[in-house]
């Protein structure tokens, strides 16, 4: 049979029989193509293309899965536009409306349209950020992983890879990034300055850096490294190799680290690189013990003192104070319902300062734990977001607690966070009031307190938020941690 | 997630009675769907087509399909109020079953609306001579389409590519099958089938599930229905092995399920206006058949029939007039 044949494989390509029918007439209707054909791979097919004088190789590398395209052609030319032809056929967007814009579905295609990305963003369920972080950290990409529920065993695998490749992988289980001034993520709108916040906490990592922007200052970066990354199983990988990025950095004057107390082995190879740093650090290390430090590092023991101390003021705030108005609720409890993991673990910090007792679902070393007294609950944590939005995202999962407790005569202080940002709820404060108008209002029964964790800068401007707050007769505290030691004044025995 | 015994509950009573026999029973995947939702199993998208998506779950299949697909061994369906499937539903996409549904890795859950399950009883038809002339009959009327094995009934047929390849695997096929079914039972517990030729069948023609395929499903629905179950079985027996490295996953899957006496809602529709009215819904007939695939219903229906054919031949040439035709094997 004269002319030229050429054949391609498709690797695990399904079309259904009417596509493939009408691409196989439009490639063979091509100038200078005498047959095409465009089939599933399978034996049968192959074997009737060559019948048909369409395939002249006869070791075909394909199996059923596969799309074998096969063009006849009068010469190399009108086969290789035929084969271009097949491609663009393949590769034509179907179904799409009119006028809808084109959104990559794939970190490969992203990365085709814009080569000069460097960093991805990966936000799916937690059984496949790990392999999706991986296609990123592939394609020369560094990575922050917005999802929870990461099994630990993989994140500390994948650390170790993207190291080997240069490569920061940011979170999982920490949902805050500040990169070069670009919130990502739940993060705030905050002015550059020369403070960097390292934190495998995210709601800390915000708690600070908006602190300080109510005070004018400003930070260079915000990394949010991961919630377990100081665990002894990541080792850390993430603060280290962010640290190390930071140490280069002529933006940053001061670095603060934030996390849960690290494991021995992994604190004390933080405590070598700060020692070793030229910048000066604060760290936090939320309800751990004060270390032997450096001397170019400062100690606190909570989200407040660590902005404060960054920004060189004194570390302790001076006791906040009460309205004259407030009646005291001594000998009620205070019931504390937090979206925010770390605002939760300050407020423990707090209590435990104060050797209040409480029960909570976050364990701390050292934290005197006691049924039936005070509740201090992070509703963020993975045993109540599997499967639902975090309560930042839907703060309307926390209305049935909040209701309970407002119905609870021995409940006297309600005390709450709400998380404003870019990926929060866009308007909490509102949900809040509604949820509080539909439980009867704020009554003479429980004090309601809380803080707002944002800026005037963000989408839902915290002025506003803290306005809607006040006007449905809520407390609104300047920090976490002032709200938290209202609160313990307020139940405090005379 | 609803998983409702669909058949069972709305449809049994009124599918498949003819001449006062019973019906053929439909066991779909209802179960399937519910082993992986109650495992939470993870898979992925192996290939989405305009209305129905194809997950993978290691080696099971799940259809995923709008509402107005119908019902089918391998589906679960979406709920009524999606018109498309939905932007998350891409190839390679990775999935799980959750408590709401599917969820997809980009976040996104569908909530299913049913997913079948097991029908129970399976019963046959008795094979009427004026039935099996009737449906030659409709066979002859009905528009052909250009493509696919029903060219097969066109005296043009040896024009077709397809049809010169697959003729000798289709006569292989029929004349085996007539062979295993005039055989004594003591003498074809040992029949072995030579697939030499008919294996040829498997994986011819475009698509997922290629005209080859739904021809051999074809063959079995009709063995089923007139009771040669154990021919279906021996047959399948001797096709399995090469089934998977010769024709897609999914018509591989289907092959498996047709063998069992599964279908779709829309070919068991197809199967009720064949048995109980083929003298009187030409058009509908040919509405249904145009209503399964592209030319997957018509390479069914030229199996279906032709294997029909061959077994009234038998049956013709022994029984006596007006005697039913003989459908079970010869002791």
């Amino acid at each position: 049979m004269s002319g030229i044949c050429e054949y391609q494989i498709k690797q695990r390509l399904y079309l259904d029989s009417v596509a493939l029918m009408r691409s196989s007439k439009a490639l063979a209707n091509l100038a200078g193509v005498s047959d095409a054909a465009m089939m599933m791979a399978t034996p049968s097919n192959i074997e009737i293309m060559q019948n048909a004088g369409l395939l002249e190789a006869n070791n075909i590398q394909a199996t059923p899965a596969d799309l074998i395209i096969a063009v006849r052609g009068d010469d190399a030319t009108s086969v290789t536009a035929a084969m271009t032809e097949a491609d663009r056929l393949l590769s034509s967007p179907t179904g799409s409306e009119q006028g809808d814009v084109w959104k990559p579905k794939s970190i490969r295609s992203a990365k085709q349209v814009r080569p000069s990305l460097n960093l991805a963003l990966v936000s799916v369920p937690g059984a496949f950020a790990v392999s999706e972080a991986r296609k990123a950290l592939q394609r020369g990409l560094h990575v922050m992983i917005f999802s929870d529920n990461v099994p630990i065993e993989q994140e500390a695998q994948l650390k170790l890879e993207a190291r080997e490749l240069g490569l920061l992988v940011m979170g999982p289980d920490c949902g805050t990034a500040i990169i070069n001034g670009v919130p990502l993520a739940f993060a705030n709108k905050v002015p550059r300055g020369d403070i960097a916040i390292v934190g495998a906490s995210g709601t800390g990592i915000q708690e600070i850096a908006c602190l300080m922007a109510r005070q004018g200052q400003g930070i260079s970066q915000g990394i949010g490294v991961g919630g377990r990354d100081l665990h002894e199983r990541v080792g850390g990988v993430s603060t280290l190799m962010a640290m190390s990025a930071l140490e280069n950095d002529v933006d940053t004057r001061h670095v603060v680290l934030v996390s849960k107390p690290p494991s021995a082995a992994v604190s004390a190879k933080v405590l070598e690189a700060v020692a070793q740093s030229a910048k000066t650090y604060t760290l936090c290390f939320l309800g751990g013990e004060k270390p032997t430090l450096p001397d170019n590092c400062g100690w606190a023991e909570t989200l407040s003192e660590a902005a404060r101390i960054a920004m060189r003021q004194d570390g302790l705030l001076a006791a906040p104070v009460l309205p004259e108005s407030l009646p005291r609720r001594a000998g009620q409890t205070i019931h504390g319902l937090f979206c925010g993991g770390t605002l939760c673990t300050e407020a423990l910090i707090l209590f435990n300062r104060h050797k209040m007792p409480v029960s909570s679902n976050i364990v701390m070393p050292g934290m005197q734990y006691e049924a039936n007294t005070h509740q201090i609950i992070d509703l963020g944590a993975d045993e109540f977001t599997q499967g639902k939005p975090h309560p930042m995202i839907e703060p309307s999962i926390r209305d049935e607690a909040i209701q309970r407790a407002l119905a609870d005569a021995n409940v006297g202080v309600l005390l709450l966070d709400v998380v404003i940002g870019f990926g929060a709820h866009s308007d909490p404060a509102g949900q809040l009031v509604q949820c509080l108008e539909q439980a009867g209002g704020v009554d003479a029964n429980t004090q309601v307190i809380a803080s707002v964790t944002g800026t005037d800068d963000d989408p839902q401007q915290r002025t506003s938020q803290v306005s809607k707050l006040v006007n449905a007769g809520v407390l609104v505290a300047d920090s976490n941690e002032e709200a938290t030691l209202l609160a313990l004044q307020l139940i405090a025995a005379d | 997630m609803a998983v409702t015994a669909l058949r069972k509950e709305n449809r049994s009573s009124e599918v498949y009675a003819v001449a006062g026999v019973g019906s053929i029973s439909i066991i779909n995947a209802g179960l399937v769907v519910y082993s992986l939702y109650a495992s939470r199993a993870v898979g992925r998208v192996l290939c989405v087509f305009n209305r129905s998506a194809y997950l993978q779950f290691n080696d099971r299949l799940v259809c995923l399909a709008l509402h107005e697909l119908g019902a089918g061994p391998l589906t679960a369906q979406l709920p009524k109020t999606l018109t498309a499937l939905p932007a998350c539903v891409y190839p390679d996409a990775k999935v799980h079953f959750n408590a709401s549904g599917l969820m997809f890795e980009n976040g996104h859950v569908l909530s299913l609306h049913s997913a079948n399950q097991h029908d129970g009883v399976i019963r046959s038809v008795t094979l009427m001579p004026d039935w099996a002339e009737a449906i030659s009959n409709l066979r002859n009327q009905l528009p052909l389409p250009h493509d696919g094995m029903a060219r097969l009934f066109s005296e043009k047929a040896m024009d077709h590519s397809l049809l010169n390849y697959t003729a000798p695997a289709v006569r292989s096929l029929l004349q085996q099958i007539s062979a295993f079914i005039v055989m004594p039972l003591k003498q074809n517990a040992h029949f072995q089938f030579d697939t030499e030729q008919f294996i040829k069948l498997l994986g011819v023609g475009p698509g997922l599930t290629p005209s080859g395929d739904d021809f051999i499903m074809g063959v079995f629905t009709c063995l089923n229905l007139l009771q040669h179950d154990a021919c279906v079985r021996r047959l399948w027996s001797a096709m399995r092995d090469d089934a998977c490295g010769k024709t897609t996953m999914v018509s591989c899957a289907l092959l498996e399920l047709a063998a069992n006496d599964e279908h779709s809602e829309r070919m068991q529709t197809l199967i009720a206006l064949l048995v109980r009215y083929p003298q009187s819904s030409q058009r509908s007939v040919a509405q249904a058949l145009n209503g399964i695939g592209n030319t997957s219903g018509w390479d069914w229906f030229a199996g279906f029939s032709l294997c029909l054919e061959a077994i009234t031949c038998i049956d013709k040439s022994t029984a006596p007039n007006n005697v039913p035709y003989r459908t079970t094997c010869c002791v």
